[in-house]
């Protein structure tokens, strides 16, 4: 067997490979628990009473199950306090998917929520919550934000005082959980 | 063997895009628009954001949520409250700091009348401070960037 037919063995070896991982529906099978959420709330602890804060984020659990640490697959969140600046994003480093637990929160637990953990690339700063999703708001259940606690700088880079939440309702936007259901 | 050779290449090729990361669209900001902005006849000098939004790797599609506020002042002089609420469902990211998303969203002009559904197209761009500009196609109104002033915003790859 010449060396040519080797090379052509090996380059076929290979596409076959290839053929067979992409479908595999393993990578970005988009049939796993993920949430996203967008808006904002007006909150009411002593840190930050009657202030507009806004968030973005992004979950997903695509290795099985409800729960998923580590990596840097696992989603971004944005946080953004109008009124004292604070402002921190990042990356998620776990997610725990789970029925709705939040004392405070006029939802029970058929309802799903998730826990998110996070923090800047660079560690200068934290960010929990949980999020429910009180499903479509025409029911006017509404979806909210609980056990917030988040610690970081405002955009000058100067430190500002952590904040945390109990439970609040969005305002504006909207909290979706796709795949998960208690 | 030039056969062969094609056929991996192709394979490559097809195989380097289904195995693209996820993309991450996220932002918590507000911005303002040059002066001179109107929307429905409602002069319009401020812009809030949130975002959520998942670009899935394989070229499959998009979701996730837009939440925007326009911010207007009325010919009367009265301040306005534009509310736009938009389901993601399609996404391109043009390059590394550049994602086109599209949708279709609620708006509420704020004024009493009902609100009505329309296409949502946002251009989000980044900067190195999480700032940057967001373009908005609101129905058939192209508005100006916004210049984001506070706040945060990111495209990132989701990458195991």
């Amino acid at each position: 067997m010449g060396h040519q037919t080797h090379v052509r063995w090996a380059v076929w070896g290979v596409t076959v490979v290839l053929a067979f991982a992409m479908v595999t529906p393993a990578a970005y099978a988009s049939d796993k628990p993920r949430v996203e959420a967008a808006g904002w709330y007006f909150g009411t602890s002593i840190m930050t009473n009657n202030q507009e804060i806004k968030i973005g984020v992004t979950g997903k659990c695509d290795r099985g199950g409800t729960f998923c640490s580590g990596g840097h697959d696992l989603g971004r969140f944005e946080y953004f306090n109008t009124v004292t600046g604070l402002r921190v994003h990042g990356k998620i480093n776990t997610i725990q998917f789970h029925p709705q637990s939040c004392p405070n929160v006029p939802l029970d637990s058929t309802f799903p929520a998730v826990t998110v953990n996070g923090s800047c690339d660079d560690g200068s700063c934290s960010f929990a919550a949980d999020l429910v999703d009180g499903g479509n708001r025409k029911n006017q259940m509404g979806d909210w934000v609980c056990n917030v606690n988040v610690a970081g700088q405002n955009k000058s880079h100067a430190l500002v005082p952590a904040e945390n939440e109990d439970a609040q309702r969005l305002q504006k936007g909207e909290i979706k959980i796709r795949d998960y259901q208690p | 063997m030039k056969l062969t050779a094609l056929v991996l290449v192709v394979f490559m090729a097809i195989a380097g895009s289904a195995f693209a990361a996820d993309t991450s669209v996220t932002a918590a900001a507000k911005g303002s628009f040059p002066s001179g902005t109107n929307f429905n006849g409602i002069s319009i000098s401020g812009l809030q954001i949130a975002a959520g939004d998942l670009i899935w790797g394989d070229g499959s599609g998009a979701e996730g949520k837009l939440t925007i506020a326009l911010i207007g002042t009325t010919p009367l002089g009265l301040q306005q409250t534009i509310n736009l609420n938009a389901d993601v469902t399609g996404a391109q990211r043009t390059s590394a700091n550049v994602v086109v998303i599209s949708g279709t969203g609620t708006l509420d002009m704020g004024d009493g009348t009902a609100a009505v559904t329309v296409p949502v197209i946002a251009t989000i761009t980044t900067d190195s401070n999480n700032l940057g500009t967001v373009g908005l196609t609101i129905g058939a109104t192209t508005l100006p960037a916004s210049t984001i002033g506070d706040g945060s915003m990111a495209i990132d790859d989701l990458t195991p």
